[in-house]
């Protein structure tokens, strides 16, 4: 009762201060999905800019409140961990690379990722979101930057209260590790990628 | 907004008896660029040892935010928080071995939080050692700072607070493996 009293509460002063409430995606990563086949033997590049990874992104949440996280930050880690599971060698550049960068790194492919939420939630009191969606579309081209494929998933987390209670961001990281892992299941098992 | 003010009365008051709360910091994410600065020490291996922390001004346990109060979720202290880091890393870089000569320790000096009015910040820093063989092969103080928007109203600036320090040890961190003395230590 305290805690709902607590967001309760929270929620109130972040309406009336003009705040939102910070929360993050990345949730625990040692219980994200692994694969049972051995990764491609190939060299990849994850390429997050600087840029991306301080965006900040504001959704709903509940009470009128909102959420405010930096999703390309935030998802940084279970997407490296994920893409290691697919491909042998995983590096992450913050900018697109050179073509010195791709001999030196003996690059195969690169990974852009693009991602976008939603959040909300059906509760008038408290403010963690209790839906969170994330849309993970990730553009593979190879070092000349040809398109090779573009994958496109989005994972979905729910969580009531007796479920956040002790993890306010919880429907953000489920969301989170249903995306990573729908994206990794469909990189594991396209054809383009065994070439 | 009538329905607003009902809601503040209502629940203003039990909020208002809120005080001196316990929280936990989140469990610590490794950051992607310190396992890539890891990975690039080619030969390294090392065990983490004994991390402590000597308690003084700026290094309280539990670390005071305003009318609460911040516990490490691992072990006693942050020294151990500070280790629970490392070994992730290590582990994901591929660089952990209990097995190797090469010991990693370490005692926190500082760990403070400012939760101020408009800007909140952490100050780290932490004596580290390298020993191999018996060897002292690194001793150094690293220190990191970091920065964020805070908030007049501690319901919204201490949880901001809260969800800010794992980034300050990830920051602590990766100057420790920035350092290319350090890097050879280890390898």
């Amino acid at each position: 009762m305290m805690l709902i009293r607590t967001l309760a509460a929270a929620g109130l002063i972040a309406l009336m201060s003009g705040c939102a409430h910070e929360i993050s995606l990345t949730g625990d990563t040692s219980k994200l999905p692994t694969l049972s086949s051995a990764p491609l033997d190939k060299t990849v590049a994850l390429v997050i800019t600087q840029e991306q990874s301080t965006r900040e992104v504001i959704t709903p949440g509940g009470g009128g409140d909102k959420v405010s996280y930096h999703p390309y930050h935030d998802l940084e880690l279970p997407l490296y961990i994920e893409l290691g599971h697919v491909f042998k060698n995983v590096k992450k550049l913050k900018t697109a690379p050179t073509a010195d960068t791709v001999r030196e790194n003996h690059l195969d492919y690169l990974i852009v990722p693009t991602i976008t939420t939603t959040s909300s939630s059906h509760s008038l009191v408290t403010w963690p979101p209790t839906d969170f969606s994330v849309t993970l579309a990730c553009t593979v081209t190879d070092p000349t930057g040809q398109e090779v494929v573009t994958k496109k998933v989005t994972g979905n987390g729910h969580a009531e209260f007796s479920q956040f209670k002790h993890n306010l961001a919880l429907a953000a990281q489920l969301a989170t590790a249903d995306a990573v892992g729908k994206l990794q299941d469909e990189l594991a098992n396209a054809p383009e990628l065994r070439k | 907004m009538a329905v607003r003010l009902a809601r503040l009365l209502l629940i203003g008051a039990p909020a208002a008896l809120l005080s001196a709360c316990a929280l936990v910091a989140p469990q610590y994410s490794p950051d992607v660029d310190n396992i890539e600065t890891l990975k690039s020490v080619t030969n390294a291996k090392a065990h983490v040892g004994a991390f402590d922390s000597t308690p003084g001004p700026g290094n309280y346990y539990p670390v005071p935010l305003r009318a609460n109060v911040l516990r490490s979720p691992v072990g006693h202290s942050f020294g151990d928080y500070l280790a629970d880091a490392m070994t992730k890393e290590l582990t994901m870089a591929g660089k952990l071995s209990p097995q190797s000569d090469v010991e990693i320790k370490a005692t926190l000096i500082k760990n403070d939080i400012d939760v101020g009015i408009a800007t909140g910040g952490a100050t780290l820093s932490a004596r580290f050692i390298v020993v191999r063989g018996g060897q002292t092969r690194f001793d150094k103080v690293v220190s990191a700072q970091t920065q964020w928007d805070s908030a007049f109203a501690a319901m919204i600036a201490v949880p901001k607070a809260r969800e800010e320090y794992p980034a300050a040890v990830q920051k602590l961190l990766g100057q420790l493996y920035a350092d290319p003395a350090f890097r050879q230590a280890i390898e």
